[in-house]
């Protein structure tokens, strides 16, 4: 049977490795703090194609601490992720405290900041199984690693291991009068986990997270919702032009603020130093010298091919915010638009509606390219903040398995990442009493 | 609260947001029918799961016929290539083609915004699991969620998503592709509805971590400078090219897979569907060429913002640590790292024998089929079935014919002849060597050929058109010019042509059959002209010098074809009713009789390229048509001949 495992083993990785599962909002905020400190990262997961993809909706709401939040939240992230995600929001010119991300290129680029760091690996793969080490014959190490196994029979060895799976545990979708598997819409659910968790001792709390109907650009209610905004004669406070994420950042913080906003301001965003890496570590000559500097979005290089997402013709003007007093109107998406109506990215073509995700399909929803749809799962409980499972199971998992993000109890976005980024702390604080750090 | 969900009408409705099913949305759309395209995943638009790339010999021509009438596939991939090539430059025109590497996202995200700004196509996320089908007519499909939409036509799109399965070594799981849920209900409504499904399997190589490959045991790939494009409508925005890298396997590489060829699916069993022979897995290689010292590989970029490279060659689903050690045993790739294994999907296909030539369900009015779902690979070949099950769907709508092209008009011809009249025994995949009129059919005079009809289907529109006219008109005044200039044998002549190391002349010749020397290049002839006519000649655009090289050369080659097409036209055109009595035929075999009866051949030509149809039987139908039964004329025009003269202008 061994034969027939692929065994990533300690011979290969002088140093610590940690496993982070999972390469959503959390996953990669961990892998990216982790990797910041020199460890060597291997994220795996089975959705490549979409790293770093904000799975839900495009809105990041502040809490109670405002602006001042997502700038504290975002300066804890290596600086390519910083740059993700602030040089792919908009922000409310009325000043509100959330911003809209073009979820696309917060993958896109949150997928080339962590490939651009020295000691993360990703490897595609669906988790199935992680246990202590089986050192077998061999002499007792002070202590046990890990071993995670894949669908497919790959085995990884690590010293820890961090679960981000999001709502991948026994998660299920509720959209329309069915119920269908999945973390989210369209990808497999991480069952196999739950077993691993359960013989921790842990137990699991149900949760389930709204994610509310989008509607195509093209459609004319959509139109004539944001006509005005398009003209630029902004209503009131309930619709509202965009700007640039960072412009915004700079003029809330001010001054004032000068540890958070010295951190967000060096991030050069999708400068040409940003992707000029990838050609030039393709060995290819180098060509001018590079654009540095926030460029505030604009600088997709121009001798690559075009991207929506940079183009402005496609980028989106505006979007309604949340109407205290929602107007019940009779026709089509009405109801969305009392709520807030936000652009979903440049590509998508769609806006995102808040509110109303009841699981039941709406009359209004009729001309929608996604129902809203509540997805369930699991949440590991206990969890303490470092994201230890605190009872049961062997000792080698109670010290070297955390859990983080949606998985831990984390809601929204902001939480997510400050999740991820608390684990990976925690991690290289347990790394270090156990003398695993070099 | 499926009571409160109301129908949604619907004319055309296209399942799956591949290259088939992006295509067909856009054509039913831009045709002015009311469009749905439904999808697993909207976040998944036109993902290339394979290779990143577009075009190739024989591809690449289907990808140019899209383009010239009026598909998405050209324009798409000059949005994001990242390399671009002109293949077998130094052969004849009829195997020259295209070829890009394209960044897989931003391939993604174009279409997407091509799809979400098309007016009169509407995106819907969700799973169909049932066709709703009264008296053999499609009336509806239906989604997981409960929504009915309500529509005319449905075109299904599906890829390896019906009842997908992935197998790596022994390990498999339900999936469409990986990480993705398949397609579990659409296929037994298939069945319901009286289909046939069989098997099939497809494999993707591994994708390693670009920066821990030694290039300098590679030889570089560059693309073409200049300004090629696979849209005939727009000229690429100008860009950087990245280079891919080629290597090869060795005898180390030969052996870690002979000494774990049992652990390949294909030996043990776990992989049940036929895959295919033109894009074999190294295990499957190395069985059926045993001899082979070396099998090429292509290291190649997935796009600007990812370090991840794919392995043209090394397809396998051999276990994931016999993966590793068949590519560290690989030149240049020692230290790689492995960051998606290859893995082998199996899937529900439908054997396209059930289809007419316009890719219409025989069993269900309105059920269109394309792509992988018909059997075969290949974006460009699901993107060519896609745009014309799309416009057909649109026509069944309309009330009008179904829109065939003939083998002697376009690859997308011979792909659906092929398809539909032979069937497949392994996933079908466009090669020249398929085309009996190569010649003909070439990637470079795609718009001749093919705009006027996708003028007259409402997908190129008056300036493309005029664009295509004008260019013709130019090429015919030239071509003409040419034959009226005599070339005198004088010293000057004969020392000019003595440099294009040619013999001199010894009498005076048209410029016309001086070109078709194979020495003699344009740009040699021009300084044989008088100033006045070189210049003329020489203010013509790039595109028009090449038919005029083009036509001037291969003369006497294209001329035979055409002499070959109206010979076989006779037999060709000649339509067979769909009644047609064949189980009360005499002296036709029981083997034709019987093929015949299923798949009701619409031409007496259809019938001959029927495996198991004789010549023998051909004769016994052809003189039973012209005995009882009338032939009537169908479909194709009755002035067919006049029409391939005026396309290929003899």
């Amino acid at each position: 049977m061994t034969e027939r495992l692929s065994v990533h083993g300690p011979e290969e990785d002088p140093g610590a490795t940690v496993v982070v599962v999972g390469a959503g909002v959390s996953g990669c905020a961990c892998a990216g703090r982790l990797a910041a400190q020199g460890f060597h990262v291997i994220v795996i997961s089975s959705a490549l194609d979409v790293v770093g993809l904000p799975g839900y909706g495009p809105d990041v709401w502040a809490g109670a601490g405002g602006w001042r939040e997502i700038a504290s939240t975002l300066s804890l992230l290596p600086k390519g992720l910083r740059a993700a995600w602030l040089d792919s929001a908009a922000v409310p010119e009325s000043g509100e405290a959330v911003m809209v991300v073009d979820r696309r290129a917060v993958s896109i680029q949150s997928k080339k900041a962590l490939e651009d760091m020295p000691g993360v690996e990703f490897r595609q793969g669906l988790v199935v199984d992680v246990r202590p080490e089986d050192l077998g014959e061999q002499a007792k190490r002070d202590t046990v690693g890990l071993e995670v196994e894949t669908a497919f029979a790959e085995v990884f060895r690590a010293d820890a291991v961090v679960l981000a799976v999001g709502l991948a545990l026994r998660g299920r979708v509720a959209v329309g009068s069915t119920v269908i598997p999945g973390g989210r819409y369209g990808e497999v659910p991480a069952d196999g986990l739950c077993t691993v968790l359960e013989g921790l001792g842990a137990s699991f709390e149900e949760t389930a997270v709204d994610v509310g109907p989008r509607f195509s650009r093209q459609s004319p209610a959509i139109r004539s919702a944001l006509e005005p905004l398009a003209r630029g004669a902004t209503g009131g406070k309930n619709d509202t032009a965009l700007s640039r994420g960072l412009v915004r950042l700079r003029s809330v913080l001010g001054e004032s603020e000068s540890s958070a906003m010295h951190a967000l301001e060096g991030l050069a965003t999708v400068s040409r130093a940003f992707f000029e890496a990838s050609i030039v570590g393709q060995g290819v000559e180098e060509g001018a010298a590079p654009g540095i500097g926030a460029t505030d979005g604009d600088a997709w290089p121009s001798d690559f091919p075009p991207a929506p997402q940079w183009s402005e013709s496609l980028r989106p003007k505006g979007m309604v915010l949340p109407s205290s007093t929602p107007g019940r109107a009779s026709n089509g998406i009405a109801n969305h638009l009392s709520s807030g109506l936000l652009p979903d990215g440049a590509a998508m073509g769609e806006y995102y509606a808040l509110g109303a995700a009841s699981g039941d399909l709406l009359e209004d929803e009729s001309g929608a390219t996604r129902l809203g749809h509540r997805v369930m799962a699991s949440v590991v409980c206990p969890v303490d903040p470092k994201g230890r499972v605190l009872v049961g199971g062997p000792v080698a998992l109670r010290e070297g398995l955390r859990v983080a993000g949606r998985a831990a109890g984390a809601e929204g976005y902001l939480e997510s990442l400050r999740s991820g980024v608390e684990v990976a702390d925690s991690v290289v604080e347990s790394l270090r009493d156990r003398g695993l750090c070099r | 609260m499926k009571g409160r969900c109301e129908s949604q009408d619907y004319e055309v409705v296209v399942v799956g947001g591949g290259h088939a099913g992006c295509e067909a949305a856009l054509a039913a759309a831009r045709m002015g029918c009311r469009t749905a395209l439904v999808t697993l995943n909207l976040d998944k638009i036109a993902l290339m799961p394979c290779n990143p790339a577009v075009g190739g010999v024989g591809k690449g021509q289907l990808t140019r016929e899209v383009d010239a009438l009026g598909g998405e596939q050209g324009r798409n991939t000059d949005r994001a290539f990242i390399q671009l090539k002109m293949l077998n430059t130094s052969k004849g025109p009829a195997v020259r083609a295209l070829r890009a590497q394209a960044d897989k996202r931003l391939y993604e995200d174009w279409m997407k915004v091509a799809l979400t700004t098309t007016p009169g196509l509407h995106l819907v996320q969700g799973e169909a699991v049932a066709l709703d089908v009264s008296r053999e007519t499609i009336t509806g499909l239906r989604l997981a969620d409960g929504r009915v939409l309500s529509t005319r036509s449905v075109v299904l799109a599906t890829g390896t998503f019906l009842r997908g399965k992935i197998v790596i070594g022994d390990r498999s799981y339900a999936a469409g592709r990986v990480g993705e849920l398949p397609a579990e209900h659409l296929s037994r409504s298939l069945l319901e509805a009286g289909l046939e499904l069989d098997r099939f399997q497809s494999a993707t190589p591994p994708r390693i971590d670009g920066s821990t490959i030694d290039i300098t045991k590679m030889s570089v790939q560059v693309g073409d400078e200049g300004d090629l494009a696979f849209s005939h409508w727009a000229s690429p925005a100008p860009r950087r090219q990245m280079p891919c890298y080629l290597t090869h396997t060795t005898g180390k590489t030969h052996d870690v897979v002979a000494r774990h060829l049992h652990l390949s699916p294909l030996k043990s069993g776990s992989v049940s569907g036929k895959g295919p022979r033109y894009c074999p897995s190294i295990d499957r290689k190395l069985i059926n060429f045993p001899d082979k010292e070396h099998h090429p590989v292509f290291v190649e970029p997935e796009g600007i913002t990812t370090r991840e490279m794919y392995l043209q060659g090394l397809t396998t689903s051999l276990p994931v640590f016999v993966q590793e050690l068949v590519i560290r045993a690989t030149p240049g790739l020692e230290n790689a790292k492995l960051v998606r294994p290859g893995y082998a999907v199996e899937y529900d296909y439908l054997p396209p024998q059930q289809l007419t030539l316009g890719l219409q369900t025989k069993a269900v009015e309105g059920l269109f089929c394309a792509g992988q779902l018909n059997g075969t690979s290949g974006y460009e070949e699901a993107a060519a079935q896609g745009l014309m099950a799309g416009i057909n769907a649109a026509r069944l709508v309309k009330g009008e014919d179904p829109f065939i092209l003939r083998r002697d008009q376009a690859y997308i011809g011979v792909l659906i002849d092929d398809l539909v009249t032979k069937g497949v025994d392994e996933p079908y995949r466009m090669f020249t060597s398929r085309a009996e009129y190569r010649l003909l059919l070439r990637h470079d005079n795609a718009t001749e050929r093919l705009s006027h009809l996708g003028h007259e289907l409402g997908l190129i529109n008056d300036s493309q058109l005029a664009t295509v006219q004008e260019r013709q008109r130019h090429v015919r005044e030239l071509s003409e010019a040419l034959e009226g200039i005599q070339i005198r044998s004088s010293d000057t002549t004969s020392r000019l042509l003595e440099e294009l190391d040619t013999s001199p002349l010894d009498e005076s010749q048209t410029a016309a059959k001086l070109l078709r020397r194979p020495q003699v290049t344009f740009e040699g002839l021009l300084s044989l002209l008088q100033p006045e006519e070189r210049e003329r000649f020489a203010a013509a655009p790039a595109e028009v010098v090449e038919q005029l090289a083009i036509r001037a050369r291969y003369d006497g080659y294209i001329r035979r074809q055409l002499a070959e097409i109206r010979r076989h036209r006779a037999t060709e055109s000649l339509t067979m009713p769909e009644e047609f009595p064949y189980a009360s035929i005499e002296g036709l075999t029981f083997e034709a009789r019987d093929k015949l009866t299923r798949l009701k051949p619409a031409t007496l030509g259809q019938a001959s390229r029927i495996p198991g149809v004789s010549p023998a039987d051909i004769s016994v139908l052809l003189v039973h048509l012209h005995r009882g039964v009338t032939a009537t004329q169908g479909a194709p025009a009755a002035d067919d001949d006049a029409e391939t003269d005026a396309v290929f202008e003899v």
